[in-house]
């Protein structure tokens, strides 16, 4: 698979235009569904998935084999999410006004009757800023030096975002699961 | 019991998979063609542009040949500036034009602040260059900021202008 890919990669780096479409064949759904996590709309999802293969096929010259290209394809697809969120109005600068506890934690257990589904369910509910850092880190299992890049935002930034998403993913979780017990 | 839920996302599902709208594939093409077409206007700017730091470069070594009969002020000092009055005045007009375009102040706000920053960096430049006018580094990196900002009006431009398309085909099928 991989090298059937590289082998593809090279044509689009010649310009390619059946090659670029085969990538787009082979990656677009699964990019479409990266780019609906972020984005509710689903024209908005669907255009800034294809500016990302676009961008991606613009700047392929830079890809190297060192990440495999769905990741790095992945990477640009949520840059241009995280893009289009900022030109709706939500500013990630707007994380850091905010008072900054460094609190590091690692505690992620949660009750083993919530499924996954619920859990992403949930975190689609969350405020726009706990919803794009969880996303980032539970989701696409993005580290805090990555998240900070993405968002540009500091990394403690990123750890206390984190923090205070996790709690509240919890603590709705716990309402959600007890209405259901009762 | 509890578990650790990082561990639910480990791998990647693809079951839970919304599908793309019919069409799309059909419409990324004609946007993949249509950047295409854009691509080969490239080279043209590319040609200018080497042909710009061309001609500065040969100026340069002309004055640094005769640097001791040209003293006063330096006529590639004049040239610059020619070539930057050129220049604000396009960077003006784009901008004049991009403001048209659209209304959303954000939008206009952000790029005023990139433009500004830019701008900034212009006036550094601008400081060395006046304490070292053959160095052709320098020279570059000036026409370099210019272009980029002529370019960056040009860039967002194109991309409201598709939107605006793409409102009004929304439009047309509603």
């Amino acid at each position: 698979m991989q090298n059937k890919v590289n082998q593809l990669i090279k044509k689009c780096k010649r310009g390619n235009q059946v090659a670029q479409m085969q990538i787009y064949d082979s990656y677009c759904n699964a990019m479409y569904n990266v780019a609906l996590r972020y984005l509710k709309n689903e024209e908005d999802a669907k255009d800034v998935m294809q500016e990302g293969f676009l961008k991606a096929f613009l700047n392929i010259e830079y890809y190297e084999e060192t990440a495999t290209f769905g990741s790095w394809l992945k990477r640009i697809i949520i840059n241009k999410c995280i893009d289009m969120i900022r030109k709706h109005q939500f500013d990630t600068k707007s994380l850091e006004n905010e008072n900054l506890h460094i609190v590091d934690d690692n505690d992620w257990q949660f009750e083993s009757s919530i499924t996954k589904e619920q859990i992403v369910k949930t975190i689609k509910q969350l405020p726009e800023k706990y919803r794009l850092v969880i996303t980032l880190y539970l989701i696409e299992g993005y580290d805090h030096e990555e998240i900070s890049q993405i968002l540009d935002i500091a990394i403690k930034t990123s750890r206390t975002q984190l923090r205070r998403a996790k709690l509240q993913l919890q603590e709705q979780l716990k309402t959600q699961y007890n209405e259901a017990r009762y | 019991m509890k578990r650790d839920i990082r561990e639910l996302f480990e791998k990647e599902d693809l079951e839970a998979t919304q599908s793309l709208a019919k069409n799309h594939r059909k419409e990324f093409l004609q946007k993949l063609e249509s950047e295409a077409s854009n691509k080969s206007l490239k080279p043209k700017n590319l040609i200018l542009k080497i042909a710009a730091i061309f001609i500065i470069a040969l100026m340069v070594g002309y004055f640094v040949i005769n640097k001791d009969e040209a003293e006063e002020i330096s006529p590639l000092v004049a040239q610059i500036e020619a070539v930057e009055m050129e220049y604000l005045e396009s960077i003006q007009a784009e901008w004049i034009n991009f403001i048209k375009l659209t209304d959303d102040e954000n939008l206009v706000k952000r790029y005023e602040k990139r433009l500004n920053d830019l701008d900034y960096d212009y006036q550094v430049t601008s400081e060395n260059f006046k304490k070292d006018p053959n160095n052709i580094l320098v020279v570059e990196s000036l026409i370099t900021n210019l272009q980029t900002r002529l370019q960056l009006l040009k860039d967002i431009q194109k991309h409201i202008k598709i939107l605006n398309q793409k409102n009004e085909q929304n439009e047309n099928t509603i």
